[in-house]
């Protein structure tokens, strides 16, 4: 693997500042590096090498004449589903056509502002929904890379970018992540705006970020925000954590044993670590979800079904008709009890610095799926932050993955929560596939 | 609530008759798995008791500490 492939996303504008190394080199090593790596990941849709090209030329007159933006020259990846000016936003959904956005989505307006490179586009399930994309698993190719934002996961797994943008309506940053063995962070809900966005479902639907480390994403979603009030200090002593038992009853044993070994890793290096149960059924939160989730992709898609249905996939398909045909009665007392729910789970999560749960109830499952949504699904419907850290490999070599949630609110406690953990924690090689 | 609301049996038939309605019969038999989680899924919310005058069905974000 090359040197360049292996920079944080701190250490790149770092080195142009030092004239280490030029946009134009890192651009011409990244391109490389996705040519000879993508015939068999399929993480990418489109490359916008030319337009890549005039961006890392106009970001290196600007570092010659002294400027160096945070993320200057960081190459990133966007899933199909947001918007680049210039580029069509296919989402994997044949009647959206080949014609190019006319402007950039708010979220890459923004990492342009800062000097991000802006690459292509990352191969998504069909609309952000369940139907697999082509994207493998770096880590084994027979393997989801997890869904939705399928290619963005794989493609900072496999070193091809070190950072990307994904979305989230259920769980398709986080359990990604996890599968892929990156870190997935899924801010609070509303805190990125989701203009130029096809959304899934309007009041569910995230962006996210996948990075290699946990300072990646805290380093990129500090400098995103900077516009915005971060109020919340740094950790001045190991967090108190609660182990939500709940989960470990749902997953497979070896992720159940894997997390009791993380949980204490983490005791013996000072946490304190409290197992609890969510104060609400589990089954509770995941049925307001659903309820909503499809209820909103019905009220979405009611004329582009009639219009192209055979245009679907399967998965789609159904959640949309069955969406268009839930009572009006359940969507509302659904909504009204996500309000209660929320404030429930806000009580309880004040009791401590994060929650700490697997991201998933398994490994990367067949491609036949994009895996288990039920352990992301229920942060998703509160709008906490949340965030997926590598933790280890199965027996068989496939990446393991916690996740921390935290109140609404309070993203910058959780990422600090997370660098924490993540110190401890063994980190992964890179994917064989790297 | 009453006990029919909770009976995902109950919301199955209604699923289905609104199906088979809208979507036609073959198309339907299709969906018939999909339509019996919906089914468990809403009977599941309504097994939970809503008090109308304090839960109105407002938006989740506009009552939210510290939204930006």
């Amino acid at each position: 693997m090359n040197g360049i492939a292996q920079l944080s996303i701190r250490e790149i504008p770092a080195r142009i500042r030092q004239r280490d190394l030029s946009v134009l080199e890192l651009l011409q090593a990244t391109i490389e590096r996705i040519e000879r790596t993508d015939s068999f990941l399929q993480a990418w849709v489109e490359l916008d090498r030319e337009g890549a090209l005039r961006e890392a030329e106009r970001l290196d007159h600007l570092a010659e004449r002294g400027t160096v933006l945070p993320l200057h020259g960081v190459p990133v990846g966007l899933k199909d589903v947001i918007d680049v000016a210039g580029l069509p936003t296919r989402a994997g959904f044949a009647p959206l056509g080949d014609h190019p956005a006319q402007a950039d989505a708010a979220i890459v307006a923004r990492l342009r502002e800062l000097g991000a490179l802006i690459l292509g586009k990352t191969h998504t399930t069909q609309l952000a929904f369940a139907d697999p994309a082509p994207t493998r698993n770096p880590w084994a190719l027979d393997r989801t890379p997890g869904g939705s934002s399928s290619g963005s996961a794989a493609a900072v797994a496999a070193r091809q970018v070190p950072l990307a943008v994904g979305t989230q309506t259920a769980g398709s940053v986080l359990r990604p992540a996890a599968y892929c063995g990156v870190v997935g962070f899924k801010p609070s809900l509303g805190w990125f705006s989701l203009q130029g966005v096809i959304p899934l479902a309007w009041t569910l639907d995230h962006l996210g970020l996948f990075a290699r480390s946990v300072e990646d994403v805290a380093y990129t979603y500090v400098a995103l925000c900077a516009h915005q009030r971060l109020e919340l200090p740094l950790l001045s002593e190991p967090p108190r954590l609660l182990f939500l038992v709940d989960f470990l009853e749902l997953t497979e044993p070896e992720v159940a044993e894997h997390l009791h070994d993380v949980v204490r890793r983490l005791r013996e290096a000072g946490a304190r670590v409290e197992e609890r149960r969510l104060p609400v059924d589990v089954q509770l939160l995941l049925a307001v979800h659903h309820t909503i989730m499809l209820a909103e992709m019905g009220a979405l898609h009611q004329q582009a079904l009639e219009r192209h249905p055979g245009a679907y996939g399967p998965r789609l398909r159904a959640a949309v008709e069955v969406g268009q045909i839930v009572p009006a009665s359940a969507v509302l007392h659904a909504r009204r009890l996500r309000r209660r729910l929320a404030s429930l789970l806000d009580d309880f999560l004040a009791r401590a610095d994060a929650a700490i749960l697997p991201t998933a109830s398994g490994p990367a499952p067949d491609r036949s799926t994009t895996g288990d949504r039920r352990f992301q699904a229920v942060w998703t419907l509160l709008g906490t932050p949340a965030i997926s850290i590598p933790s280890g490999l199965t027996r068989a070599g496939l990446p393991l993955a916690l996740q921390l949630v935290a109140r609404y609110g309070h993203d910058r406690r959780l990422l600090h929560v997370a660098a924490w953990c993540e110190r401890i924690l063994p980190g992964l090689p890179p994917p064989p596939l790297a | 609530m009453t006990e029919r609301f909770e009976s995902a049996q109950h919301w199955f038939t209604v699923l289905d008759v609104a199906a088979r309605a809208r979507f036609g019969s073959e198309r339907t038999d299709h969906l018939v798995d999909e339509l019996r989680l919906m089914a468990e899924t809403i009977a599941r919310v309504f097994a939970e008791p809503l008090d109308f005058d304090d839960e109105p069905p407002v938006d989740v974000l506009s009552e939210r500490p510290g939204n930006p």
